[in-house]
């Protein structure tokens, strides 16, 4: 039977970064191009206020990883910490803490002024630190393709199950992922052109 | 000899020129034969001028599939107004109203990328119309501001087709720039000679007419295909 296709829009760019990742290593947004991510934000002292969202993350990346054919492509969770922390040892604390598994959901961390770029002007996210040093923020999710560029963004907390949502859209993403190349892309590019979005 | 051939009638006209090898009477034979063939060849040609009009008509309508990746949305490409161009100007966008823009991050001392990118954005440009030509600008910011001053990066630009321009500014302000622009940047550690390389996002970025980020190319997109996704942007 046919189904039309859905595509995910392409909304905009997403920000170029240079961060400390929680084994200590270097990443940037090249490291993460070719892969489709889906970036979360959070202080890493945040207890049972992110424990919702981290257990929606750990479920997100279970259930794409048994029901979402991406083929080659790489699925990535990552979680930027905001209070402007770039030690290696906080990251990995909070990230096992979260539940990240250190492999396909890391944590990543920077300076205060560089999270604010990469953060606030670049994904867009509010937060700020509040009088007694904690840091109100914007429960959000975006999704970001491998060309860097940004095809979901989610307010946590939506009508749908969480996880139901993002696996779909991976789904949607991988559809495309997978069909990229020769005729098939023309039809996807037109469901673009006619936004054909979910 | 006995001729066994059937005597002629006077209303026979017998074999002449219109008759085949064997003697049968051509299709075009006589007044309503030849106005039958007419007929048959205005209908052959104007079939062929109505098939010729249709596909031009069809491939008119079809939309043209981009090479570069294609943005839907429409919000403001992200402001360069805190960089200058060599005399001084801050770069505002706004200036190219109803053109297209290439924004490219790169720096003057770049071996590959950079002078293979902006050859062949020249190139793209050499192949359009005078009109899409004029309407086509490209700005590189400096990745490398210790060593690139704007008026460098113009002067470089400049070299590969003298209506680009370059552009640069304090770290604060490219860090600032780049992360909006999706590109990152680092300096690698200098050689014994002083030297050093800049690791950058080699992607172009296209900003349409609209003032919008419409299309990203990487940056082996070869100057054909950009010149026909520009064309595109222009139409």
């Amino acid at each position: 039977m046919f189904e039309p296709i859905q595509v995910l829009p392409r909304i905009r760019l997403a920000p170029g970064y240079g961060l400390t990742a929680d084994d200590g290593s270097f990443v940037s947004s090249e490291t993460a191009r070719g892969a489709v991510t889906l970036y979360s934000f959070a202080p890493t002292d945040c207890g049972d206020e992110c424990a919702e969202m981290f257990t929606t993350l750990a479920t997100v990346q279970e259930r794409i990883d048994e029901e979402v054919d991406l083929g080659d492509t790489d699925f990535r969770i990552v979680t930027i910490a905001l209070d402007g922390v770039a030690d290696p040892g906080a990251l990995a604390a909070a990230a096992e803490q979260s539940g990240a598994d250190g492999t396909n959901w890391r944590w990543y961390g920077a300076d205060e002024d560089t999270t604010r770029t990469v953060v606030a002007a670049g994904f867009r996210r509010w937060y700020e630190r509040a009088d007694d040093g904690s840091i109100d923020f914007d429960r959000a999710m975006v999704l970001v393709d491998g060309n860097g560029l940004i095809r979901g963004e989610y307010r946590y907390q939506t009508l749908a199950a969480d996880h139901e949502k993002f696996v779909r859209h991976a789904g949607i993403l991988a559809d495309e992922i997978r069909n990229a190349d020769g005729a098939t892309a023309l039809a996807y590019e037109a469901a673009h052109l006619f936004l054909c979005y979910p | 000899m006995t001729d066994l051939m059937p005597p002629r009638s006077s209303g026979d006209p017998g074999p002449d020129a219109n008759d085949g090898p064997s003697g049968r009477r051509r299709f075009n034979d006589g007044p309503s034969g030849r106005r039958r063939f007419t007929v048959a060849l205005g209908v052959v040609a104007v079939a062929a001028v109505g098939v010729v009009a249709a596909l031009a008509v069809v491939s008119s309508l079809r939309p043209h599939l981009y090479t570069g990746t294609v943005l839907q949305g429409d919000e403001p490409a992200p402001s360069l107004a805190e960089l200058a161009y060599g005399d001084g100007t801050p770069v505002d966008l706004a200036d190219f109203d109803g053109e297209v823009v290439l924004v490219f991050f790169g720096y003057t001392n770049c071996p590959d990328v950079c002078p293979t990118t902006m050859a062949d954005a020249a190139a793209a440009v050499g192949l359009l119309d005078d009109g899409d030509a004029e309407r086509t600008n490209l700005v590189m910011v400096s990745v490398d501001p210790d060593r690139d001053d704007a008026a460098k990066v113009g002067e470089y630009v400049g070299f590969f087709d003298p209506g680009f321009r370059g552009a640069s500014g304090p770290v604060e302000a490219i860090d600032r720039a780049a992360s909006a622009y999706g590109v990152f940047y680092q300096l690698n550690e200098p050689e014994a000679d002083g030297s050093y390389l800049v690791d950058h996002t080699g992607t172009l970025m296209g900003i349409g007419p609209d003032g919008s980020v419409r299309v990203i190319w990487s940056s082996d997109v070869g100057p054909e295909a950009l010149a026909a996704d520009i064309a595109a942007l222009l139409s």
